[in-house]
């Protein structure tokens, strides 16, 4: 009990949900304007890479290595926006196929650029500063999510906000939703649906590739096959629960990143439960978390035939 | 009166129909201008057209008496063309005001200014009277509401000519006339108007000239003061049509049908029943009429068996039926047109012919033992195609190739040869054309002068009026109003179907 006030712990926990929340964004875009996109796992993969990849080449500056992982994924990921919004192909195969991609690629690349299999790490990195204000260690929560952190979990976190703007105060959000509610709206109203989504996709594929630098330069120094182990699947349903809100969204991946340092620090404490155990925790609070939110939309649907309400409520109102 | 738009010989042929062939059409400044056929008659192609979303293959546009060229609506939006689509162009969750400002948003830096959009909509809405409420998100305002804002959108891109793509089929009777009185108050602030529909009864009423098209050619235009609906139908179907359906006298029989107190569970999005007592005798037809969402479908769909009671009893033949399957009530002697012809009517990849065995594929002599027959069912279905008029050179094409209407009449061959006791008709003619409409009335008038129950459930008053021996009101899950043939016109029915009047409806002995 005493970990929900343990700032190492929260610490712990922002650091988990900052990829997974940059990952969230691109999707929440893409969602927000039709596109199902699951392929960000793959985008996710890609990112770290790249940034492994550039930060070596470059004598170990990590800054141009991120900067790469953003232009080169986004780059990526026009193969995604070339099958999805040019081609129509199917989101969910699309999507499919770039994961299987992404996967193969970077580990084909590695033997390529690496000479190396499975595992490669990055041995002159030069680490990035952290972020430390002094007068900010006084304050229990706010010195846990900020001090001694990365710089791009403050990006992340004025992020959020800057998404919120995007999507509900702007002219670019609202097209953006328009395609996603009523394709017919946004054409009839003189709205070129390929150039809105091409934008998202792109910019879903600049996201996961911090994200992947993030993971790979900044929590880790390394590149190894399967590391983002579903990350963007975990994402998306940070998407799925929160709603369309770019803050919905940023809590329930606080929520993942939660349930996963608690993970560590039970396993570390050795009370007997198997950590297998508890690193399946956030995956069987994802699946809980879809369901729920499945059959609530289902419910909200028009539930036709023997699908019966959760809740009778009482109609006899005349 | 100079022209705002001339359509010259336009062509627009597509694998294996022309949709457009020679079409020319003048529409002058300030009139309002109705183009009326039947579907597929090309009407929707040749505003398409207009409305720069379908390329022509040959013809040239006019606007103003400037000849140009539309390639997108973006390019008719900007020659002050606004078209009101028949299906509404909404964004389902987001507020009114931020569906009429999409594609032209008033901006203060960065983000969008409201404030000013707020201001800009309510002097347009003032000076046409047109209210709605712009902070109300589009899922809960009503179909007319909807149709308003379709309109501001138009009027906020200062369009000077306005297409309505049939805006009165989701409108009751009170919302019709207050549409006509927007399109009229339009046509004084000078805007001119396409109004596309199938009701000659609106045409009649609000046009200054009419243009008529089947199969893709103009067959009739000129003033509506020298139009009547006999004439105008006749250019419509290039034949003379039946307006009255033939029936028996009156003479009903005992009750097929009878719900007591009748109840369902309340469910998302639906209105659900709420002790109705409704009985339907041999030989009598009975209309429910309502605005769509009052608890017609359930009512449908309770007597069906797809949706369970949760009180009440239905009583088929003095038979209790209420907790029998979907199938048994079938065996039983009901026949069930459901409202959405695609979802729960017909299998669109499936055959004609399966779709015509739907409700007795498991019986001899169409399988044995789980084994199809095919000779035989193709035999049955062949004939039942040539008996319903079923436009199709062969059963064995997919129903997905057939016409809405042609559709229709695959789902009515289906219930009627299984010689019902009792047919719920929802929504019968929804989506079909004239000649259909015709055809599956006088198919309901056979049924009834046999002897058989039927209950009819529309959103068309004209249809409930045309039809019915007796009609019921249904509003808000209630049944609020009753009436015998002729008692009372659609204006008296409109007002219990808008909850204005009610009274008590137990069960007419």
């Amino acid at each position: 009990m005493e970990m929900l006030f343990n700032a190492s712990v929260w610490a712990a926990a922002v650091r988990v949900a900052t990829p997974l929340l940059l990952a969230a964004f691109g999707c929440l875009l893409c969602d927000k304007a039709g596109i199902t996109n699951l392929a960000i796992d793959g985008f996710i993969t890609v990112g770290c890479f790249i940034c492994v990849a550039v930060t070596d080449q470059c004598g170990g500056n990590v800054w141009l290595g991120m900067l790469g992982a953003v232009a080169g994924t986004a780059l990526y990921s026009a193969i995604f926006g070339l099958a999805v919004v040019r081609f129509r192909a199917n989101h969910i195969i699309a999507s499919i196929a770039m994961n299987l991609l992404s996967g193969g690629l970077t580990t084909f690349l590695m033997a390529a650029v690496f000479n190396t299999q499975g595992l490669y790490r990055l041995s002159n990195i030069q680490k990035l500063p952290l972020f430390h204000l002094d007068f900010l260690d006084g304050i229990p929560l706010v010195n846990a999510f900020l001090n001694n952190q990365s710089y791009v979990v403050l990006l992340t976190i004025a992020l959020i906000f800057v998404m919120r703007f995007l999507l509900r105060r702007t002219e670019y959000g609202l097209k953006v939703t328009a395609l996603g509610q009523s394709e017919g709206a946004a054409k009839s109203a003189g709205i070129s649906p390929a150039r809105i989504r091409w934008s998202v996709v792109l910019l879903s594929g600049a996201f996961c590739g911090l994200a992947g630098a993030y993971l790979s330069t900044t929590i880790l120094s390394e590149f190894s096959e399967g590391m983002v182990a579903g990350r963007g699947f975990t994402a998306y349903t940070a998407v799925v629960f929160g709603g369309s809100n770019p803050i919905g969204v940023a809590l329930v991946t606080l929520l993942f990143g939660f349930a996963d340092a608690i993970g560590i620090r039970v396993e570390l404490l050795g009370t007997g439960i198997p950590s297998s155990i508890i690193s399946m925790l956030p995956y069987v609070l994802a699946l809980v978390v879809l369901t729920i939110s499945s059959v609530s939309t289902k419910l909200r649907q028009d539930g036709r035939f023997h699908l019966r309400p959760l809740s009778v409520g009482s109609h006899n109102l005349s | 009166m100079p022209s705002a738009i001339e359509l010259l010989h336009i062509t627009k042929r597509y694998p294996g129909v022309i949709a457009n062939d020679d079409v020319s059409i003048r529409i002058g400044q300030g009139e309002i201008h109705g183009l009326i056929g039947e579907n597929g008659a090309g009407k929707s192609t040749i505003m398409s057209i207009l409305y720069g979303m379908v390329k022509p293959d040959e013809g040239t546009i006019k606007i103003f008496g400037q000849e140009c060229e539309i390639s997108s609506p973006m390019d008719a939006i900007r020659r002050g063309i606004g078209m009101v689509h028949q299906h509404f162009m909404l964004m389902p969750d987001e507020t009114v005001l931020r569906n009429i400002i999409l594609g032209r948003t008033p901006r203060r830096g960065l983000s969008i200014d409201e404030t000013r959009a707020a201001r800009e909509i309510t002097e347009i809405m003032d000076r046409y009277s047109l209210k709605v409420d712009l902070g109300a998100k589009i899922s809960q305002i009503s179909v007319g509401e909807k149709q308003r804002v379709e309109i501001l959108k138009a009027l906020y891109r200062q369009v000077k000519i306005l297409i309505l793509d049939e805006p009165t089929a989701v409108l009751t009777p009170a919302e019709t006339d207050g549409l006509l009185n927007i399109m009229r108050r339009l046509r004084e602030q000078g805007c001119t108007i396409v109004f596309i529909t199938h009701k000659l009864k609106e045409v009649l009423a609000v046009t200054d000239r009419v243009t008529i098209m089947r199969k893709g050619v103009v067959t009739g235009a000129g003033e509506t003061s020298e139009m009547n609906v006999r004439r105008l139908s006749e250019l419509i179907v290039g034949r003379e049509v039946a307006t009255e359906v033939p029936m028996k006298p009156f003479s009903p029989g005992e009750k097929v049908l009878e719900l007591r107190e009748v109840r369902t569970a309340p469910r998302p999005g639906r209105m659900p029943l709420h002790d109705v007592f409704l009985s339907v005798r041999r030989g009598e037809i009975v209309g429910v009429a309502g605005v769509e969402g009052n608890g017609q479908s359930d009512l449908a769909e309770a007597i069906a068996g797809m949706i369970p009671l949760e009180a009440g009893s239905v009583r088929l033949c003095g038979r209790e039926i209420g907790r029998d399957s979907i199938r048994r009530r079938r065996q039983k002697g009901i026949g069930h047109v459901p409202e959405d012809r695609l979802k729960t009517g017909v299998s669109k990849s499936c055959t004609i012919s399966e779709n015509l065995i739907l409700n007795r594929y498991y019986t001899p002599p169409y399988s044995k033992r789980g084994v199809f027959s095919h000779a035989k069912i193709s035999r049955f279905s062949e004939e039942l195609c040539k008996s319903f008029l079923v436009k199709t050179p062969d059963a064995t094409y997919p129903l997905s190739t057939l016409s809405g209407g042609n559709m229709q009449k695959v789902v009515f061959a289906r219930e009627f040869e299984s010689s019902p006791e009792l047919l719920i008709a929802a929504q019968p003619t929804r989506g079909v054309d004239i000649g259909a409409i015709e055809y599956i009335h006088g198919k309901l008038g056979e049924l009834r002068d046999e002897g058989r129950g039927i209950l009819l459930i529309s959103a068309e008053l004209d249809e409930i009026l045309a039809l019915s021996d007796r009609i019921v009101v249904m509003y808000e899950g209630e049944l609020v109003g009753q009436f015998l043939r002729g008692e009372a016109d659609e204006y008296e029915i409109g007002e219990y179907m808008l909850g204005a009047k009610r009274r008590e409806v137990r069960d007419e002995e």
